[in-house]
């Protein structure tokens, strides 16, 4: 179905229907999207009678006793596994596949601290022209990609990221050395 | 008659010196294998006879702590990354505890604790080993690298280098360091001086790892520079160290004395992280104004530098 052909305000359906369809969609979209989703994201599915919180605390009630939840971010919602069951997850979990949960853009972060270890958020940001969220190197941290290097000799003294040693195993690396040559990648055009 | 005393040599009294090496062993007039064996030879046994006689007025700690600096320098060239000695300073200096220091930080981190563990020790090897990661300390079990051997340190130090590039062609820096140990061992001294690291080059590493056999050939040629610099640094250290000792004096506080120990032994000094709780190695405290306050006097006293040139995060060295 076309963007164009998606009913956002549903008055053709009774009030119930109505709630659940909407629901339907931000769970659907929390569903599909690897990343935390904004309320002007969920604003293009969603009609101009739906109380988006509300339809939010009605997801997550019902969610009670599934073994994910709903959860708020900075950055908006997402669905994610509950605590309890994480060891569960990361038993099943195969080391290689992790690394297919990461978009694009939290690819190329990663490259950017890769070769310009140790470098700070704001020198990210001058790389990529806007703000490397802070949810984003809390998940490169979590997956043991990146770590906190020597603070920048700056005001503040602010944090500098450097990559692991299992960024070098998850990427079949042997040592940094090992990363494709950024003259070679700046001629194949794939950085600036 | 002869008069005696104008030929005898009237020694420098007022700033302790050693002897550099002599021109014929600088000069590099022959590129015959065993002209320059018998050069790279004399070099060494003339650093060697340096480290001995001034065992106790050049403070090992700084000065190879410096040559540590300049063969992770080196060492980092090798891997393709082009840091300043002020990068590497501030990895080390600035990086909070249960942090990563970087790659840059990492290579200057290792080649320190090779540097500052006392050869002399009882497992001495043991100790520098697990320092290195798990592979690279079942490399040098396997190839059993710290046997005995025959031949010259210089000829151990070679074989100890081959051995490690044939068995494991990209870990030159590993090779590097264990070489210098080994030399450094073979040459009775305390503590490993960097003489190779700070001077190969990728394309002597190239051509030694092409051909593991030319390892004594490619690398005999730079006995002879990194002797020279290694004196001429033992020079500048002395130089400084006796400034920095004639003065302490005049500090008359236990937390300065102790503070002045603190730059014998190292590069860079961070007063708010290694004089202050405590000034490092012992028990003596000195609070973070007080160690800025000391540092400051003894830039004002001519016998200490501020390395950065910032106006904070100051680090101060001799």
């Amino acid at each position: 179905m076309a963007p164009d052909d998606l009913d956002l305000d549903l008055h053709d359906l009774p009030e119930p229907q109505r709630l659940r369809e909407w629901m339907g969609r931000i769970e659907a979209v929390l569903f599909a999207s690897a990343t935390p989703v904004s309320r002007r994201t969920l604003a293009k599915v969603l009609g101009q009678g739906a109380d988006l919180d509300a339809l939010i605390a009605a997801i997550q009630s019902e969610l009670d006793n599934r073994p994910y939840e709903l959860a708020e971010v900075a950055g908006g919602w997402m669905l994610r596994t509950r605590a309890p069951y994480a060891a569960a997850v990361k038993a099943a979990r195969d080391p290689g596949d992790r690394l297919s949960e990461l978009a694009d853009f939290d690819v190329a972060v990663l490259a950017a601290i890769a070769y310009n270890q140790p470098i700070t958020r704001n020198a990210l940001k001058d790389i990529f022209g806007k703000e490397v969220g802070r949810n984003l190197i809390g998940r490169l941290r979590e997956m043991d990609l990146v770590s906190n290097g020597p603070r920048s000799p700056r005001p503040g003294a602010p944090i500098t990221f450097v990559t692991t040693d299992n960024f070098l195993t998850m990427f079949d690396l042997t040592s940094l050395r090992d990363l494709p040559d950024r003259d070679e990648l700046r001629e194949a055009g794939f950085i600036k | 008659m002869i008069d005696m005393k104008s030929t005898l040599i009237q020694p420098n009294l007022d700033l302790p010196e050693v002897p550099v090496l002599p021109r014929w062993i600088t000069r590099g007039s022959s590129d015959l294998p065993d002209e320059v064996a018998f050069v790279a030879g004399a070099a060494l046994s003339h650093l060697d006879l340096v480290l001995k006689g001034q065992q106790n007025a050049l403070p090992m700690g700084v000065f190879c702590d410096r040559l540590a600096m300049r063969a992770a320098m080196a060492c980092l060239k090798l891997e393709g990354r082009s840091d300043s000695e002020a990068v590497l300073r501030d990895a080390v200096c600035l990086t909070r505890a249960g942090d990563a220091y970087g790659p840059s930080g990492d290579m200057f981190v290792l080649w320190r604790k090779v540097v500052h563990t006392r050869l002399s020790a009882s497992k001495a090897m043991d100790h520098m080993i697990g320092h290195f990661p798990p592979h690279l300390a079942k490399l040098v079990s396997d190839l059993n690298l710290f046997r005995r051997r025959d031949g010259t340190p210089f000829a151990q130090a070679g074989a100890v280098l081959s051995e490690i590039i044939s068995a494991a062609p990209h870990n030159e820096t590993f090779a590097l360091m264990l070489a210098d140990v080994v030399l450094s061992r073979e040459m009775g001294w305390s503590y490993t001086v960097p003489l190779l690291g700070p001077v190969v080059s990728r394309g002597n590493m190239h051509n030694m790892i092409s051909d593991p056999s030319l390892t004594p050939q490619i690398l005999q040629p730079h006995v002879i520079p990194a002797c020279d610099r290694a004196l001429q640094l033992a020079n500048d250290v002395l130089r400084r160290a006796h400034k920095i000792t004639a003065i302490t004096p005049k500090l008359r506080s236990k937390a300065a004395t102790d503070a002045v120990h603190v730059f014998l032994t190292y590069d860079a000094v961070s007063p708010s992280t290694m004089l202050s709780p405590r000034v490092f190695g012992t028990k003596t405290p000195m609070t973070d104004r007080a160690a800025r306050r000391l540092c400051d006097r003894l830039v004002e006293l001519g016998v200490a530098r501020e390395l950065t040139g910032r106006s904070s995060f100051r680090l101060y060295g001799l």
